[in-house]
């Protein structure tokens, strides 16, 4: 008898599942980060295009009250729910359990509930810091550059001190290492997301003490980085979506999160038939989910040769013959 | 080391420079006894349009002109609720903060087609001065050297405000108005037309805090930029009883602190406590102050 519940249940779920027609995302923050929920967002859209699927977006612009109504008016409306869920893990786990035929894919942190109805996407954001260190490391090498002075500093800011930046600090300190041991990091975090002015007083201070790099990891905060690295002569490197045209001549590279083409990705899968609930899938550089924004920006300031090194670690990251360590708290 | 300092000191400035003006503006209304807190609010909208003026118009000109505009609009709505219809003081404020935000927000998207930050390589920034004899000068030449105009403005508004308060007629009558408003009505003088004027330089100054924010400190704006810099300008009006020197002084302690703070990060303080340096030595300082007035 539950041998055959489970399979009713199992076939029931099958064809509810078969046709996802609306998708939500569940956003914490708000849209307007030209980054990071842009980037998700984007990849809805495209769902909305190449699949003639409804779409919805939902944010709870960092208002802890809206957290659990926004999911449960999703999980009413909508088959599949992509959410970025900092700060309510609990609420996605509560609503998911009332819901649990609803496709629930959390993004860029790792929820597990214990029935298994949540899948998360993880990125391996330590690679695409590791790619962002090597950059920096070789850049601040590079003393024939306009503006590089003879100390190995790099820098990076980070927006506030959490697991993410964390990990994103750690792999850009691997990737400084590996290019040359000698190479110093220095990090500030300032504490705040949305202030740009304080994101560009850190890194002039890190130019200050010496840093000929600096690493952006601080959302509309570190537009002032870019700014800084162009009042002082020296680089900037973006991150999350490509930032290279911002600041032109003085941001490097971008390194990117696809948050959007992991969002097409998954969907795919689960049209496909591919996709398994309450599992973690980890996106990295091998996925091309995770990498350097390389344009005709980062060409004006580095010489081909440079840029051809770039990209073949980027391709030992990729096939795994650099293993970059992820962070452990 | 020395460079570290240099660029301590310099940030410290730099950090100072919109709590500053925009204190100096609701000190003003302090003065004339009109609780405002619509400092933050009005920074906001100085910042963004500010960056409005100057993008549209491409010179730096329009920039200041539209954000003195919308700093005497909100002044306007302030002295509207608050003096003429006497709403509370206090909601005002706080409803001309959110308008502010809300209003920033929106005109962003609606203006720019762009939601969190516009960032625009043909923004004009507001002029940087270089101190022809200062510069020379080894230490403070850097310190002093290649801030945006706005920085000496505020400097120099800090003494003219104190003459202005202390040394005027309008001064004394402002005063008055919070002091013994019987006093000034008995002769003759409209109390709410003193404190009208007090919200209009409220709104001049924090404008000002604004441009300095979006045109001069970076030159992007994004969403709630001013971030509390005008509760922190409120907190030190009311910690040094609205005198105008004091406010610049506590001022640049803030900012030399929020600075310090960052460098401490290098000696492994943990960067929460660096971010709540300024804090809580602000609180330290009301603390020690309030005992010494009440010991002596």
């Amino acid at each position: 008898m539950k041998k055959f519940l489970f399979l009713v249940v199992l076939l029931l779920s099958t064809l509810l599942l078969a046709k996802p027609s609306r998708v939500a995302y569940v956003i914490n923050g708000s849209l307007g980060d030209q980054s990071f929920y842009d980037s998700g967002y984007a990849g809805i859209k495209k769902l909305e295009e190449d699949f003639k699927v409804q779409t919805r977006v939902i944010e709870c612009n960092f208002d802890p009250s809206l957290y659990y109504p926004s999911l449960v008016t999703a999980a009413q409306w909508a088959d599949v729910i992509f959410v970025i869920s900092y700060g309510f893990e609990e609420e996605l786990k509560q609503v998911a359990m009332k819901f649990p035929n609803k496709i629930w894919v959390n993004i860029d942190t790792v929820v597990q509930d214990e029935k298994g109805i949540i899948s998360s996407v993880d990125y391996r954001e330590e690679e695409g810091a590791f790619l962002a260190g090597v950059v920096a490391a070789m850049v601040t090498t590079m003393t024939d550059l306009a503006g590089i002075n003879p100390q190995k500093i790099i820098g990076a800011v980070g927006g506030d001190d959490d697991i993410v930046i964390r990990s994103f600090v750690y792999g850009y300190e691997q990737g400084a290492k590996y290019i040359d041991p000698e190479v110093q990091v220095k990090v500030i975090y300032v504490g705040t997301w949305d202030d740009p002015a304080k994101g560009k007083q850190a890194a002039l201070q890190l130019y200050a003490e010496g840093a000929d790099v600096v690493f952006q990891i601080a959302a509309l905060t570190g537009f002032g980085v870019l700014q800084a690295a162009k009042e002082v002569g020296k680089y900037a490197i973006g991150v999350d979506s490509n930032q290279n045209p911002l600041v032109p001549g003085r941001v490097i590279t971008s390194d990117l999160k696809e948050v959007g083409k992991s969002i097409y990705t998954v969907f795919k899968m689960i049209l496909d038939g591919t996709f398994e609930r309450g599992k973690v899938y980890s996106f990295g550089v091998k996925e091309g989910m995770v990498g350097l924004a390389i344009d005709e920006y980062t060409r004006k300031i580095l010489p081909e040769s440079v840029i051809e090194k770039i990209i073949d670690i980027q391709n030992k990251v990729a096939s795994g013959e650099i293993k970059v360590e992820p962070y452990r708290p | 080391m020395g460079a570290i300092v240099v660029q301590l000191l310099h940030a410290a400035l730099s950090s100072a420079t919109p709590i500053a003006l925009a204190a100096l503006g609701g000190m003003f209304s302090y003065h004339a006894n009109v609780f405002n807190i619509a400092m933050e609010g009005m920074m906001l909208m100085g910042a963004y349009y500010a960056v409005y003026g100057a993008y549209r118009f491409g010179h730096w000109l329009y920039g200041v002109l539209f954000a003195l505009l919308s700093g005497l609009i909100l002044a306007g709505i302030f002295s509207l609720l608050a003096i003429v219809l006497k709403v509370d003081e206090f909601i005002t404020g706080i409803g001309i903060n959110m308008l502010a935000l809300g209003w920033t927000t929106y005109s962003l998207r609606a203006t720019f087609q762009v939601k969190g930050a516009f960032i625009s390589q043909t923004i004009p920034p507001i002029p940087r001065v270089r101190l022809p004899v200062v510069e020379k000068i080894p230490f403070l030449g850097a310190v002093l050297s290649s801030h945006p105009f706005l920085v000496f403005v505020a400097v120099l508004a800090a003494f003219v405000c104190h003459v202005v308060l202390y040394q005027t007629k309008f001064g004394l009558r402002l005063r008055a108005t919070g002091e013994e408003p019987a006093a000034v009505a008995s002769v003759g003088l409209s109390i709410g037309r003193l404190k009208f004027w007090s919200a209009v330089l409220c709104g001049i100054f924090s404008a000002l805090a604004g441009v300095y924010l979006s045109l001069g400190y970076v030159t992007l704006f994004s969403e709630n930029m001013s971030n509390g810099r005008g509760w922190i300008s409120l907190a030190i009006i009311i910690l040094v009883r609205g005198r105008p020197v004091p406010i610049m002084l506590m001022s640049l302690a803030f900012g030399l602190l929020e600075n310090l703070g960052m460098l401490l990060q290098r000696y492994d303080v943990p960067p929460q406590f660096t971010a709540m340096l300024p804090y809580v030595a602000t609180l330290f300082v009301l603390y020690s102050y309030a005992r010494r007035l009440k010991t002596s």
